[in-house]
């Protein structure tokens, strides 16, 4: 049975259509995760769920990324929320950092 | 797993059965303070372990950090204080509830980020098999123990999005 399109998912094609520069203006900031030695898999996969919601798989792609590539894009938007972010993650112990995407 | 599982379960009202032998508690009632000593009065702000604790916000934004720093950092060592208190507090508890052992997962963390550093542990460190009359064997065994104990309480608090 299909089922209809929640508003969120809406929002999200609207987003999607109205291009990179709309999306850059509102989310100018991201908050990187980085490769440690320390912090095992499962905690930061953990972290990553508890803090941003993300499901498990999302939340594991994101620490294999971590994992393979020495970092991931873990959370964007204004630059006071990446703080708060940022600053969460501290608080767990994991190596994050926030820049301005460009 | 089974063991593990042995050792902090869930129940059914929503905390946590807490198994621990008298010895470990002893243990991170004795490593919780040092920790607790080195967040809140690090005698040399260049230590590996303190940079460790408290990374930088802002990677290649000087300006930005400091500004960061200056209103986070008190906030953090606050955070970070709160939980091993809450540790130190119910160390002798048979029963937790998940914001106290969430703060432990936080503090048996925190200690395992002191430790690594210390023994500057590497990424899969399989390495040299560890022989008992290295120097460091006894901080090895307790970095894995500590490991162990952090994957157990992981394994208990479950899926926080299921």
């Amino acid at each position: 049975m299909p089922v209809a399109p929640s508003p969120a998912e809406i929002d999200q094609t609207e987003e999607q259509v109205s291009g990179d520069t709309d999306l850059a203006a509102d989310r100018p900031w991201i908050v990187l995760v980085w490769n440690d030695p320390i912090n095992t898999m499962s905690y930061v996969t953990w972290v990553f769920q508890r803090l941003f919601g993300y499901t498990k798989e999302k939340a594991t792609a994101l620490m294999l990324d971590v994992h393979h590539k020495g970092r991931a894009v873990v959370s964007n938007g204004p630059r006071e929320k990446m703080e708060i972010d940022v600053f969460r993650l501290h608080e767990h112990g994991l190596w994050a950092t926030m820049q301005k995407d460009e | 797993m089974a063991l593990r599982n042995q050792r902090i379960k869930s129940t059914r009202h929503g905390t946590y059965k807490l198994n621990l032998p008298a010895e470990e508690r002893q243990l991170l009632a004795h490593l919780l303070p040092q920790v607790k000593a080195l967040i809140t009065t690090p005698a040399d702000e260049s230590d590996e372990r303190v940079k460790r604790l408290f990374p930088v916000a802002y990677a290649n934004d000087a300006a930005h950090d400091a500004e960061y720093q200056h209103y986070m950092r008190d906030e953090l060592v606050t955070s970070r204080v709160q939980s091993i208190d809450t540790v130190l507090e119910s160390i002798e508890a048979r029963e937790l509830t998940e914001p106290q052992l969430m703060a432990w997962m936080r503090s048996v963390n925190a200690v395992r980020l002191v430790l690594g550093t210390m023994l500057d542990i590497q990424e899969d460190d399989g390495g040299p098999e560890l022989l008992p009359n290295d120097p460091m064997f006894s901080e090895h065994a307790l970095y894995d123990y500590l490991s162990f104990l952090l994957e157990t309480i992981i394994e208990a608090l479950g899926d926080p999005t299921g």
